[in-house]
């Protein structure tokens, strides 16, 4: 039984003068304890999907579909319901410490906020469930006296972190948690949601446009394109079993840094304009190296292929095949 | 000039500011065309006091015996000069001083930025009141002189503060490295990024000069020899109409004052649009 | 219009050190931004200054585009004192050595037209008559690869996307003829797919122009791929430099092999 069942999700924008489809068709599930990653880059959707997810749309947006976490249906849901259902819920991680936390307020007066709305509580009580919350984060009890802007970037995500785990959630939906930190920072903060999730048993959607780190530490990877999952397959098997063309040529954009030569590459073209409406064709097919005449007319659909699914007429070649054949 | 259409354009598009808009234009006309559309002279005091409204004087006459609806006509031009005039030169005002304060920083924002607090921490009404009293009888320039002084600081405290963000801008670190000297950098690199900052200034100023300088006059601070809404207020006030059934003479001048501040407000509301060059047609 | 190969000029840094609060370096109270970093770039060449956040590299960037002073230590440009450049010799400094900033989105005035950007450095610092500025401008922009050119003259910043707003950037740098272009994390903030495009520009820019570029980030990736040189920067000190395929297959430093150990593995095998 899935934790989170995302079926048919569709979140459009509307402005005065356009209606963007930001989302298309996206469906998928995360099992309770499991860590899924979704990658894409700029104007993917994957945003969009965390907000649906998380009942943080703007106020521009509008979203059909089903998203059923434990048995609920999240999207409809009337304000109370939704403020009650974020804690022992979902909860969201958000992007940047330095912007989520209240400038004003000690790292304990941020506790105190989010517990005693949740709970009826103590001061005393929640200054003691605040240093433990800190200790399983890896921080000193004494920063509950700090404000945001004396402590570094990693340390602010980890008070972040610390945040969302006293509402004890279920799921927590991480929006690019560690895009404003620097490598090291990164590798500590992914260390840090690594064992916290072995030690508390939180499921998680990791939304990343990094595909390398968000390979780590998940079980499986979800990669959107414009709207759309254009594939779906276990991390650990994404260099060697990628078939879908933008999978791969996001994988070629990486390369070894302690190799001979090394030469970087992109792709070529720019992501589609999503003001248009749905489509009947592949997105991707302008800027792909395998595209034939079927593409322009005909939208490919998520399908069984190699170790997960994709959706391309030609996903039979994976990375390794398509280099010796080309 | 191409500036000036396009922000009218984009006002219009915003249907508050388009009635604000056409409420503005509606009195500048009629403060433009008076010799035209008005029945008598404002000045003349020959016909038969404090009668109602009747055929030959559409809003009746005044306690002095002028025609009401005359007055009313001629009275907008000085409401019109003190609400563009303390408006435009309060924004100036405020402009060059906040541009200065923020952009140079150092001992020059330390000298402007006490000038300014200085004058907001005194109070502003009581200030003008005082003043007043020794200037009484000036022309229209003295009250738009004594308006622009008590409210020209608080917009530049906000211009300062704007300019200080966005002095710290990576395009204005980009536009030094481009070679372009302080002058060009303060009118073509900061300025731009705060056309909506300015319009609120000045519509917000102007919606505060019209109301200072009625409420001025009404307390007989003004020139009461002159004919504007405010001192129609003053006489309106001394003879006593409301006792005597008169109510137009109360109500028109005072509903005119309320239509023009309305209109500078209303104004306000379409300003927004104009900050954000994405909402702007190109 | 040819394309001049410009001269460029050696950058050398010689035991820079800023310390910022204090009484100076050395006294207590202090803040030691940067500890005695000495380098060099030969010219027409391109190094890598590494670094995480806190190691100084943003404060060395400033010092080297002369926006702030060292407390102790040189800064050469060929010949010149960067750290004591009097008011003209600024202006000339600024016209040979130029910088690419991290924030597409905030390097371009969204008030401006892109014609107008452009046009500013080409009108400073070439003289260049107004009816002699557009020409250049269109010739900029197909040179960054934005084309036709005559389409991006009169848009506005917003109107374009990130990858197409930082080569604005960079065309903007190459308007005064530079020697040397200081890039301060330049595709950091953009999509990953959108990098190689820009890299390959600022790193072509070395055969076509034969300027000299300081690449500076915190990503080894992308510096090694665009670099000659490597200098890894940690804490305001220095603690390895060489070529930079050495450092990375040979790194001897602790911090560096951190780095490097850091790196993404599952993108990146090869068989």
């Amino acid at each position: 039984m899935s934790l989170l069942e995302v079926r048919n999700l569709d979140v459009t924008y509307r402005s005065r003068s356009a209606a963007v489809l930001a989302a298309r068709d996206v469906s998928f599930d995360v099992a309770p304890g499991e860590l899924v990653a979704l990658v894409g880059e700029s104007g993917s959707g994957k945003s969009t999907v965390g907000q649906a997810i998380t009942g943080t749309m703007p106020i521009a947006a509008a979203a059909t579909g089903r998203v059923r976490f434990g048995g609920t249906e999240m999207l409809g849901l009337d304000p109370a319901a939704l403020r009650r259902s974020r804690r022992d819920g979902i909860a969201l991680m958000p992007q940047n410490g330095l912007n989520a936390l209240n400038p004003v307020l000690t790292i304990e007066g941020h506790f105190w906020d989010v517990l005693r709305s949740h709970q009826r509580i103590r001061r005393a009580e929640a200054r003691r469930t605040a240093a433990e919350l800190l200790a399983k984060v890896g921080l000193e009890a004494d920063l509950l006296r700090r404000y945001p802007h004396e402590l570094s970037g990693g340390m602010r995500q980890r008070v972040c972190l610390a945040i969302v785990l006293s509402l004890r959630p279920r799921l927590i939906v991480f929006d690019e948690p560690t895009t404003a930190l620097d490598v090291l920072t990164q590798q500590q903060v992914m260390e840090t949601i690594g064992q916290l999730q072995a030690s508390e048993g939180f499921a998680g959607l990791l939304i990343s446009h990094d595909l390398g780190m968000a390979l780590e530490r998940t079980s499986r990877v979800l990669i959107m394109y414009a709207g759309r999952i254009v594939e779906e397959l276990p991390s650990d098997r994404v260099f060697d079993d990628a078939c879908h063309p933008y999978t791969q040529a996001l994988i070629g954009c990486y390369g070894d840094a302690r190799a001979d030569e090394v030469a970087l590459a992109g792709i070529p073209g720019s992501p589609p304009d999503l003001s248009l409406g749905a489509e009947s064709s592949c997105l991707f097919a302008p800027r792909c190296g395998r595209a034939a005449e079927r593409c322009d007319v005909e939208r490919p659909l998520l399908r069984p292929a190699g170790s997960g699914q994709a959706a391309c007429f030609f996903a039979t070649e994976t990375l390794t095949e398509a280099v010796h054949a080309h | 000039m191409k500036g000036l259409a396009m922000v009218i354009r984009t006002l219009w598009r915003q249907p508050k500011a388009r009635v604000g808009l056409l409420v503005l234009l509606a009195l500048v006309a009629m403060a433009v065309l008076a010799p035209l559309i008005s029945p008598y002279s404002p000045q003349t005091a020959t016909f038969p006091v404090m009668t109602g409204p009747s055929s030959a004087y559409l809003l009746g006459t005044t306690g002095g015996g002028q025609d009401v609806l005359s007055q009313l006509i001629y009275g907008s031009r000085d409401s019109l000069i003190v609400a563009f005039g303390a408006g435009a030169l309060a924004t100036l005002l405020a402009l060059a001083v906040g541009l200065l304060a923020g952009y140079l920083a150092g001992p020059t924002d330390t000298v402007l930025n006490f000038v300014m607090n200085l004058l907001l921490v005194i109070p502003a009404l009581p200030l003008m009141i005082i003043i007043s009293t020794y200037s009484k009888g000036g022309s229209i320039w003295t009250i738009v002189a004594i308006i622009v002084l008590v409210s020209w600081a608080f917009g530049g405290r906000v211009v300062r503060s704007r300019v200080l963000s966005l002095r710290s801008l990576d395009f204005v670190t980009a536009a030094q490295f481009s070679g372009d000297r302080t002058g060009r950098i303060i009118i073509r690199e900061i300025l731009p990024n705060m056309v909506s900052l300015v319009a609120a200034i000045f519509f917000g100023t102007a919606t505060a000069a019209v109301l200072a300088e009625a409420g001025l006059e009404f307390l007989g601070l003004g020139n009461p020899a002159t004919v504007s809404w405010g001192t129609m207020l003053y006489w309106a006030q001394n003879y006593n109409v409301l006792a005597q059934g008169q109510w137009a003479g109360i109500f028109a001048p005072g509903l005119c004052i309320a239509l023009l501040a309305a209109a500078f407000a209303l104004l306000n509301f379409g300003v927004d649009e104009l900050s954000n060059p994405r909402l702007r047609e190109v | 219009m040819p394309t001049e190969t410009v001269r460029a000029e050696r950058l050398r840094l010689e035991a820079v050190t800023k310390v910022y609060g204090g009484r100076g370096a050395g006294r207590p109270g202090g803040k030691t931004a940067v500890d005695q970093v000495s380098f060099t770039i030969e010219p027409g060449t391109s190094l890598g200054l590494i670094g995480q956040s806190g190691s100084g590299k943003s404060t060395l960037a400033r010092m080297i585009t002369a926006i702030d002073k060292p407390t102790t230590g040189v800064i050469l440009h060929g010949g010149t004192r960067v750290d004591q450049l009097g008011r003209r010799e600024l202006r000339r400094y600024r016209r040979d050595v130029q910088f690419v900033f991290q924030d597409p989105y905030a390097a371009l005035n969204p008030a401006s037209r892109i014609g107008y950007i452009l046009g500013r450095p080409l009108a400073n610092y070439l003289g260049l008559r107004p009816d002699q500025v557009r020409p250049q401008v269109l010739e900029l922009l197909a040179k960054v690869g934005l084309t036709p050119p005559e389409q991006f003259e009169q848009k506005l910043p917003h109107q374009l996307s990130g990858g197409q707003r930082q080569r604005v950037v960079i065309a903007r740098a190459l308007a005064s003829r530079p020697r040397l272009i200081v890039a301060d994390e330049p595709v950091s903030m953009l999509d990953v797919s959108l990098r190689a495009g820009i890299l390959t520009l600022l790193r072509g820019l070395r055969e076509t122009d034969g300027i000299s570029l300081l690449y500076i980030t915190h990503d080894l990736l992308s510096a090694r791929a665009v670099a000659d040189e490597l200098v890894v920067l940690q804490e305001g000190r220095v603690v390895e430099q060489g070529a930079a395929r050495q450092v990375l297959q040979h790194p001897e430093h602790e911090y560096t092999r951190r780095l490097i150990d850091a790196l993404p593995q599952s993108v990146t095998r090869r068989n």
